[in-house]
C-alpha cells in the first residue's frame, strides 16, 4: 500500500491520491508512516531526478501537488498524534522584486520534504521579513531575487535580523538567478541553492 | 517590419560573463557579427551580472560591438540599474533602445532617461500590480504604462510593450494569456507589442520547438518584435515564414531573400 502511494506521487496521479490515502488509513496504517515511508521518499526521488535532468519542472510540480493531496488528509491526524513538521521555513522574494516562480517552486519542494512553509510573497522588505520571523518563529528564512539590482536587499534583511536580535535564532538561505555561493558567503547567509531540489537538501541540512 | 533583438550578449550566460571578466573581445565580436548577419536589427547588451562593475563592463561591451559592426546595427541597453542605463545610453553612437522600463514605482528615472535621450523603449507590462497573470492584467499594465508615457510626453510609437511571457512549465495557462494579451493590447490600445519568447519553455524539454512554435502563434496574434537568439535558424525561419503566411510580407520577398541567404551559406 505504501509503495502504491509512493508510486502515485512519483507518477503525479493527483486524482487517485485521496482514495489511496484513505484506503491506507482504513487499513490501519498510521499517518506518520504514510508520510515517512511513502510521501517523503517519493519527493526525495523527485528532487534527485530533477537535479539529474531526468525530470522536468511540470513533472516536479504535479508530484508536489499529488503529495499535497495526501498531506491535506493526513495533516489533522498528524497534529492529533503530535507529529511535528521537520522544520519551518519562511520564504519570500526581496524588496523591489516581483518574481515568484523560482521562490514558489522552492516553497513547494521544501514543503514536500515535510517542512511547514510560510510563503510571504514578493517585494518583501527587511522589516516585513523581521516581522514574519517574529510571528512564525521559523528555523530558516529563505530569500529569493531575480535581479542584480534587488539582490542587494538580501544583506539588509540579514542586518535587520541582527538588529532585532533574531539572527542567531534562524538560518538564512538564499537563491535566484544572479545569486552565487560566493555572494552568500560574502553577505553571511548560511546557505545558497541554485535550484528547488538543492534548496530542499539545503533546508534539511540547516535544520 | 518585425523587430528582432539579438539576446546573446548577456552576462548571465556563463561564456559571456567569463569573456567580460577576462576582457576577451573576440567572443563578443563573434557574437555581435553572428547576430547581425543572421538578421538582428538590434543587439542587446547586458552586463548586469557583476554589479560593482556594471557601468564599466557595459561601456566596454558597447565599445567592442560598435567597433565590430560600425554604424550598421543599433544597440539595446539591458539593465534594471538606472545609473548603468544612463551611462549605456550616452556611450552609444547610434540611436539606442532602452531595455526596459516597467510600471514599478522605481522606474521614475527610466522615464526621465527615456525623455532625455529620445530613445525607443521596451516597456514591461508589469509592475503596477505585480507580475501579470491574465490577459486582462497585461492590458491594464499596458494602459498604465501608456498613461505614464503620456504624462512624460513619450510618444506611443516609441514604445514596444513586452507582454511578459512566462513558462507554461510552471503555469499552463501562461501561453494563452500572453497570446490574448497581444491581441487585446493591439486591438484596444493600438501600441506595438514585444516578447522575450524563450521564457515560455523554461523547465521543459526541447525548448527550441516550444520557442519557435510559440513565436509563430505570437506573430499571428500581432506581435511586432521579439528578443531571441537570431543565430538559431529555426527561430528566424519561423519569423519569415509566419509573416509570409499571414500576408505581412508582400510577394513573400523577405521570406525568399532570407531563404536564398541561407542557401548561400
Amino acid at each position: 500500500m505504501l509503495d502504491k502511494i509512493k508510486q502515485a506521487v512519483l507518477a503525479g496521479e493527483m486524482e487517485g491520491i485521496a482514495e489511496l490515502t484513505n484506503q491506507a488509513l482504513a487499513q490501519g496504517i498510521e499517518a506518520r508512516e504514510i508520510l515517512d515511508q511513502a510521501l517523503t521518499p517519493a519527493m526525495d526521488i523527485v528532487g534527485k531526478e530533477y537535479e539529474d535532468g531526468e525530470r522536468y519542472v511540470p513533472e516536479m510540480l504535479i508530484s508536489a501537488a499529488t503529495m499535497k493531496g495526501a498531506v491535506t488528509l493526513l495533516k489533522p491526524l498528524l497534529v492529533e498524534a503530535g507529529v511535528k513538521a521537520r522544520g519551518k521555513l519562511v520564504i519570500g522574494t526581496v524588496e523591489g522584486d516581483l518574481h515568484d516562480i523560482g521562490k514558489d517552486l522552492v516553497a513547494m519542494m521544501v514543503e514536500g520534504a515535510g517542512f511547514e512553509v510560510i510563503n510571504i510573497g514578493t517585494e518583501i522588505t527587511a522589516e516585513e521579513f523581521v516581522k514574519a520571523v517574529k510571528e512564525h518563529k521559523p528555523d530558516i528564512v529563505g530569500m529569493s531575487a531575480l535581479l542584480t539590482t534587488t539582490m542587494i536587499h538580501m544583506p539588509e534583511v540579514i542586518d535587520a535580523l541582527k538588529q532585532a536580535g533574531l539572527r542567531d535564532q534562524v538560518k538564512v538561505m538564499i537563491g535566484g538567478a544572479p545569486v552565487t555561493q560566493g555572494y552568500a558567503d560574502k553577505i553571511g547567509a548560511d546557505g545558497y541553492a541554485p535550484d528547488a531540489a538543492s534548496a530542499t537538501k539545503l533546508a534539511k541540512s540547516l535544520t | 517590419m518585425f523587430l528582432i533583438i539579438g539576446e546573446l550578449i548577456n552576462s548571465s550566460r556563463s561564456q559571456v560573463g567569463k569573456a567580460i571578466q577576462e576582457k576577451d573581445d573576440l567572443l563578443i565580436r563573434r557574437l555581435a557579427r553572428g547576430q547581425a548577419e543572421a538578421g538582428a536589427q538590434i543587439i542587446d547588451i547586458n552586463a548586469g551580472q557583476s554589479m560593482e562593475n556594471e557601468v564599466s563592463n557595459l561601456k566596454w561591451l558597447i565599445g567592442v560591438v560598435e567597433d565590430e559592426l560600425g554604424r550598421d546595427v543599433r544597440l539595446s541597453i539591458d539593465t534594471s540599474n538606472p545609473d548603468a542605463m544612463e551611462a549605456g545610453l550616452k556611450a552609444c553612437s547610434t540611436a539606442p533602445v532602452i531595455n526596459s522600463m516597467s510600471n514599478e514605482k522605481k522606474s521614475v528615472r527610466f522615464v526621465e532617461l527615456a525623455v532625455e535621450s529620445g530613445a525607443e523603449v521596451i516597456g514591461l507590462a508589469m509592475g503596477e500590480h505585480g507580475m501579470p497573470k491574465t490577459a486582462e492584467d497585461r492590458v491594464e499594465e499596458t494602459r498604465a504604462l501608456l498613461e505614464k508615457c503620456d504624462r512624460a510626453g513619450i510618444a506611443h510609437d516609441r514604445l514596444y510593450v513586452d507582454m511578459i511571457c512566462m513558462s507554461v512549465g510552471s503555469s499552463i495557462e501562461q501561453g494563452t494569456q500572453a497570446l490574448q494579451g497581444v491581441r487585446r493590447v493591439k486591438e484596444e490600445l493600438g501600441v506595438k507589442t514585444f516578447a522575450a519568447v524563450s521564457n515560455v519553455s523554461f523547465g521543459l524539454p526541447n525548448r527550441h520547438l516550444l520557442n519557435r512554435t510559440f513565436l509563430a502563434m505570437l506573430i499571428e496574434a500581432g506581435l511586432d518584435g521579439a528578443i531571441i537568439d537570431p543565430t538559431d535558424s529555426g527561430m528566424m525561419n519561423t519569423v519569415y515564414a509566419s509573416r509570409a503566411l499571414l500576408g505581412r510580407d508582400n510577394y513573400c520577398m523577405q521570406y525568399i531573400k532570407q531563404q536564398k541567404r541561407g542557401r548561400r551559406k
